[in-house]
């Protein structure tokens, strides 16, 4: 076929070889596999073989990389190996040009956690997501009693809080006794009724030294809690199987305390607030209240002023006694009104009342007759209006 | 009405808000609207005295206690369990 390209056997190679080392993923990565074939060279540089269950693969490593290297190879070997994948033209063999390698204990371990963590949360154990209490009685601590984490919760609550009470149950943190001793702690906290919540973790370490809060023991006993669990394993970016079964994650010991332990100040401000919100609202509504009392007086007079005021002056005070010192001040002072306006009335008299177009009517004796039962037929009566008296007959009642 | 003596801290002061919301509503009788105001009061009141009622305690739980949890042991812990540090 005409225009038809034919490869050399080199140029194939160099050319699938170009494309290799063009990818992006392959110039840089990360392969686990088991070492076989090794063969370290006279050179220095090392060949062997990755391999797993289904496939292998070629893997040069170069004396430089193979001497920084900290692990001693070794076929049988689970290893994670870093490097760029490439052809070696001359054989046409795809490999792995491997620059560093670790052993796989890290990697096992992180299968481990990823299939534990699927377990658990098919479970549900990673469904608490409690509202922390705004001032728990007693914070629970499970942690070391020697370790950071302790000093850390108690500097920050003791800040926040001074005299917050706090309640450790003190456990090993890492090694292979700490997982059990966490449940335990965790469980024993629960059984103090004052406890309300519960902050459990360590300080910073290294993953191995946070693996115990990879347990399920510790996560059961976190997911069975009477009370909120704050994990605080100390470390930003893994989370643990502990911080995905607590109520809620804390970066550091210290920010779990944040969580837990209100600020004492701010409490304070918040009641303080309400109070003088209601305080305010009950002396307004006296006040309107007083003002209602104000437009009453313009008619008391028809009838008894004293009676009409005393009575809601009354019920004023009564009012006045339950209420607390910020607003009886205010209530004293709508009182003394109250009794400035009463006097008024009283200075007033029935004369001035009178002028006003009222009378009033006695029996023969003088006794000022309320209303109508004071009357009957025939009877003589008294009638003192503006300017004078007079007296008369009830010739009818109505 | 429960016991305000009873109350825990964000209980009361829930309360305690519910009712300034109240008050604040404009046709609450006065008569109502004093009793809430009372009410508010002693909630506020026992909040403060919740506030006070801590004394720095820093306790341990017993390394018996421990153990028991540990050992799974069902029974009910003793009184002593806390000690101080």
């Amino acid at each position: 076929m005409a225009g038809e390209t034919v490869f050399t056997v080199a140029r194939l190679n160099e050319y699938a070889s170009r494309v290799l080392s063009n990818d992006p993923r392959l110039r840089s990565i990360k392969v686990s596999g088991e070492i076989s074939g090794f063969k370290r060279h006279s050179s220095g540089h090392l060949y062997f073989t990755l391999k797993d269950q289904e496939a292998v693969i070629s893997c040069v490593m170069f004396r430089s990389a193979a001497s920084a290297m900290k692990i001693d190879p070794k076929d049988g070997m689970q290893v994670i190996a870093h490097g760029s994948v490439s052809i070696y033209a001359r054989d046409g063999k795809y490999q792995l040009y491997v620059d560093g390698m670790r052993a796989s204990g890290e990697g096992e371990l992180y299968r481990q956690f990823l299939l534990l963590k699927a377990k658990l949360e098919a479970e549900g154990v990673f469904e608490n997501a409690r509202e922390l209490p705004a001032l728990p009685r007693m914070i629970g601590v499970a942690t070391s009693a020697s370790g950071a984490a302790l000093h850390d919760i108690i500097t920050v609550t003791r800040r926040r809080f001074p005299n917050m009470n706090i309640l450790l149950a003190p456990c090993q943190v890492q090694g292979p006794a700490a997982p059990a001793e966490i449940a335990a702690a965790v469980r024993a906290l629960q059984r103090f009724p004052e406890v309300d919540v519960i902050i459990v973790g360590r300080g910073g370490g290294s993953y191995e030294d946070l693996s115990c809060f990879n347990d399920e023991a510790v996560a059961r006993a976190i997911f069975a809690s009477r009370v909120p669990v704050v994990s605080a394993v100390g470390h930003e970016t893994d989370f643990t199987i502990a911080d995905f079964a607590a109520d809620m994650r804390a970066p550091t010991p210290s920010a779990a305390a944040e969580l837990c332990c209100p600020v004492l100040a701010d409490l304070e401000d918040a009641l303080s607030g309400a109070r003088e919100t209601a305080a305010r609202l009950a002396s307004d509504a006296l006040r309107e209240a007083e003002n209602g009392l104000k437009r009453l007086t313009g008619s008391a007079a028809m009838a008894n002023p004293h009676y009409a005021i005393g009575l809601i002056r009354e019920r004023l005070r009564a009012y006045a006694q339950r209420l607390d010192s910020g607003v009886k001040t205010a209530l004293m002072a709508s009182e003394a009104k109250l009794f400035g306006r009463l006097e008024k009335l009283k200075a007033l008299g029935p004369a001035e009342v009178m002028k006003r177009g009222y009378s009033i009517v006695t029996d023969e004796h003088g006794n000022v007759i309320k209303d109508v039962s004071g009357l009957e037929p025939d009877k003589r009566i008294g009638i003192q209006m503006a300017g004078g008296s007079a007296s008369a007959v009830v010739t009818e009642i109505n | 009405m429960d016991n305000i003596s009873e109350l825990k801290y964000e209980q009361a002061y829930e309360r305690l808000e519910q009712i300034v919301e109240r008050m604040s509503a404009a046709a609450v009788p006065l008569d109502e609207l004093m009793k809430l105001y009372e009410e508010g009061m002693e909630l506020a009141e026992h909040c403060e005295k919740l506030l006070k009622s801590y004394d720095a305690r820093l306790e341990k739980v017993s390394s018996r206690a421990l153990l028991n949890e540990q050992e799974g042991a069902e029974d009910e812990p003793e009184d002593d369990e806390e000690v101080p540090f």
